[in-house]
Formats: C-alpha cells, structure tokens, sequence
C-alpha cells in the first residue's frame, strides 16, 4: 500500500545530485536543503525536521520512523497530509531544536 | 516470577485486570511518561565517530544494537507500574503471526471491544469501542514538545493507512529472524548485515524483498494511525506488540545461548553493552544487565524448559504422594506403629487416590492455561465480564 506510486518510478541517482528543492503541495510551500548532517525540511518556511538518506536510498524522518520514503516529495507529503493529526506546526518557533 | 502470557491465553479475570490497570495509569499520567520517554528516545542521535549527528541514523532505543535491550526494559517499567495499580498484573502479548494467518486479520479477536477495541471509524479513523477509546493522546509539535491533541481518541487504520502496508509479517517471517547467526554487527544501524537485531527491528530484508518495512517496523505501520509516528505508544497495542517483540528475541537468546549482545564496547554510545541507556525510567541500565529476561523477573508462556521443569517438579510431587500411599498399603512396607495395619492400608488407598487425582488435575489444568480462549461475547459492551 504506497500512496505515492510515482515514487517507483523515481530516479534515485538523479535525485541524490539534487541537494535542495522546492515544491508546493496543497497551497503549502516546502523547501528542502542539504546541510551538515542531513537534508533539512521546511513547511512554510519553518524547519521541521532534517531528514537522512540512509544507504537503502530511502529517505528517513523521525516523524514516521517505521518506515522509508523513496522520494523526499512523497515524504514531505505525507507531513503536510497528517499535519495537525499526528504532528502540529508550530508557527510560533522558527528553529526546530532537534 | 512473573509470566506472560498470548492475550488470547488471559482468563477473563487477567484480561479485565490488565485492561483496567493499563487505564489506572492511564488516568493518574503514568502512561503518558512511557510516551514521552519513547519519543525523546527516537529524538536523540547516537552517532559513532564521523557520522552525522541525525537520529534517523540511529538513536537511543532504535536503528542500532540497543534496540531489543532498550525496549526489553522498557516494557517491564511498564509491567512493573502496571503491577503498583493492579498487583498480579503481567504483559500479554500480540502474537502477530499468528493472526496474520487468519483470512482477515483485522477480524482477530484482539480489534474487538472485549480486547482493546476495534479499527478506527469515522473521518478520523478513532477507534469506536474498547476500554480506551476515550483517551487524549499525545502528538509532537515541530519544536519537539508534546501536546495533547484536539480531539480525544486513538487513530487506527488496520492495514489500510496509507502511509502504511497492508501485511503482517507470517511465520516464516519471524523464523527467517530466528536463523540469523548474529546479535548485530557493524556499521551497528539499518544496514547492519548480518543482524538479527536489524531483521527483527524490520529494516533487513532479503534482495528479493520489496523496499518495504518488515516484521517489528511491519507491524507498526499495519495498524496504523497512532502506532505510525514515534509518539506510538499512544496506543496500547504498542506493549503487546513490544512484547512479542522481546519474546522472539527471548527465542533468539535461548537457541544460541553462545552468542553474545554485541557490541561489547567500541560501537555507538547507550548501544555497547556495558553502556547505560537513556531515556528509562530507571537510570543507569545498560543493554547487559537486561540479557537475563528472567533475572528480570518473567518469563513466556511459550517457553518450553522451564515450564517443562515447573510441571515435572509438581507432577513428581504428586508421585511422591502415589508412592507413600502404595508403601502404606504394601505388605512389609510403611505401616503405623500406633494406627495398626488397617489404619495405614486405609490412609494409603486415600494417599493414591489423592495423588492420582492431583495428578490428573494438574495435567489438564496445565492443558486448559495453554488453549484458554474466550469469545467478545462472553464480555458486554461496557468490557465487564460475564460470568
């Protein structure tokens, strides 16, 4: 049960020449950027989490830390659609401290 | 010793018990300290040397060796609370792969209201029923805290979440983990090969696999809902599926009684085996002093020597009684000095008789502990049991 079947599809090699990004999904603006120690993700310009791409290619958030995701899109997705559910979006703070 | 059980095996009286004890700590904000240590646990990196300081690599209690050790512990804090609310209370545990051999494993008796309620329901997938359907849980904010969440209830979605899978893991799954030669190895996280900790945690997988999360990790996103993010053990499920996980390990321990936890030092810090692991109620524990589960303090239903020894000790009580009597009732034998021969023969008959029945009620007491099963209609709707 994928909810992202294009993820399959995904050029993993291409993405990893790709260290930052943008896209937006569900009127929220998602960026994504490489630095020291991960990529860090951001929702509407706040940090949330930096993500790892661990050697299975896959790309790893605390959030969901059962599981794998192929692409950082269907990750960054799957935030935005449990946002207020499982996680909230604290507007407040512009620094994730983790 | 305390001893654990299959859920399915709980009389009617143990399951009311633990159903009650687990909404006692429930409601005196016990359990949620068990939720907010598991999620600091996931939060902190344990990076080696030159790794980046990411706790999605590995952290306290996952992705590295001191997973099965943290967890172990974990859960008996949480029998042992269970324990200060309803004394006599011990874990069950979810035998997954068993039911992942019925035709629908959400129909397992476990999803029911006599257990631990059913699939959640309605646009917010909240379970319906079950003695915990009316529980606040506790979701993180991207600044890392834990707050309640707006609305009350647990969020399931057995099989059908769509950030989940739609399996369980089966028996040959759990015996596949069973084969591994080793506890773990380096680079001690998800790619550790070969690694019973990393094919139990459900990040190793066969090259034919599907890249998808299996056994531990499987079964977490096979309910769904709550059990998806690290602030899993909202739903309670979460202990009985731990504690499953601890048995199969407990299984991996006694079939190769000479393999050792490893790393015994050099690895990632709190996951060598002298290291104190964070993040557990009590301090100072470390992945060693949690390899004897039954210095612990329990022990599982399923296993077979020590049970056998248990039996064979009462059942040779038992014989010894059959034996005094038969000497009684022997010419030549015991025979009362004061009491004359009539009297011994006939306290001998009663001694075999006795023996020979508490012998026979033992058999089929220890018969009737093992296939104990009972039905949601034997439980009304409110979780009290009939008798």
């Amino acid at each position: 049960m994928d909810e992202y079947p294009e993820s399959h599809e995904h050029d993993h090699s291409e993405e990893h020449e790709r260290p930052e990004g943008e896209l937006v999904y569900k009127d929220r603006q998602i960026t994504y950027r490489e630095e020291e120690g991960g990529m860090v993700l951001r929702i509407d310009g706040i940090e949330i989490d930096t993500i790892a791409r661990l050697d299975d290619g896959q790309y790893h958030t605390h959030y969901f830390p059962f599981r794998g995701y192929l692409t950082i899109e269907a990750l960054a997705q799957a935030l935005v659609d449990t946002e207020g559910e499982f996680w909230i979006l604290d507007r407040g703070e512009a620094n994730h401290p983790h | 010793m305390d001893y654990r059980k299959n859920i399915y095996s709980l009389s009617l009286n143990e399951l009311n018990d633990f159903r009650e004890a687990v909404n006692l700590l429930k409601a005196n904000g016990t359990y949620d300290t068990f939720i907010e240590r598991h999620h600091h646990a996931m939060m902190h990196a344990t990076p080696m040397s030159g790794e980046p300081n990411n706790a999605n690599i590995r952290n306290a209690a996952h992705r590295g060796p001191a997973f099965s050790p943290w967890h172990r512990q974990e859960l008996r804090e949480f029998e042992l609370a269970l324990q200060s609310v309803k004394p006599g209370v011990t874990l069950p545990y979810w035998d997954w792969a068993q039911d992942a051999a019925l035709p629908d494993p959400t129909a397992a008796p476990l999803w029911t209201d006599a257990y631990i309620g059913g699939d959640g329901a309605g646009p917010n997938n909240l379970v319906p029923d079950g003695p915990f359907k009316d529980w606040v849980a506790r979701i993180e904010t991207s600044t890392g805290a834990l707050v309640p969440r707006s609305t009350p209830g647990i969020v399931r979605m057995l099989g059908r979440d769509p950030l989940g899978f739609p399996t369980l893991p089966n028996a040959a799954e759990v015996t596949d983990s069973l084969a591994e030669g080793v506890y773990d190895s380096a680079p001690w996280r998800t790619t550790s090969t070969p690694s019973f900790r990393n094919r139990l945690e459900g990040w190793l997988r066969r090259p034919a696999e599907p890249p998808e999360p299996r056994m531990h990790n499987r079964v977490h996103t096979w309910v769904g809902g709550d059990m998806q993010p690290g602030t899993s053990p909202n739903d309670p499920v979460f202990f009985l599926h731990h504690c499953n996980i601890d048995r199969i390990w407990a299984q991996w321990q006694a079939a190769n009684p000479g393999l050792p936890y490893v790393p015994a030092s050099g690895g990632p810090p709190g996951h060598n085996a002298t290291d104190p692991m964070l993040f557990l109620e009590v301090a100072g524990v470390t992945p060693n002093s949690t390899l004897d589960h039954h210095a612990m303090g329990y022990m599982y239903d399923t296993e077979p020597p020590i049970v056998t020894q248990i039996r064979w000790l009462e059942a040779l009580a038992w014989a010894w009684i059959i034996i005094i009597g038969g000497l009684m009732v022997t010419p030549g034998g015991i025979e009362c000095i004061r009491c004359g021969r009539a009297v011994t023969r006939v306290l001998g008959v009663v001694s075999m008789a006795l023996g020979v029945l508490g012998l026979v009620s033992q058999t089929r007491a220890g018969r009737a502990g093992v296939t104990q099963r009972f039905t949601p209609q034997q439980i009304d709707v409110k979780g009290d049991m009939h008798s």
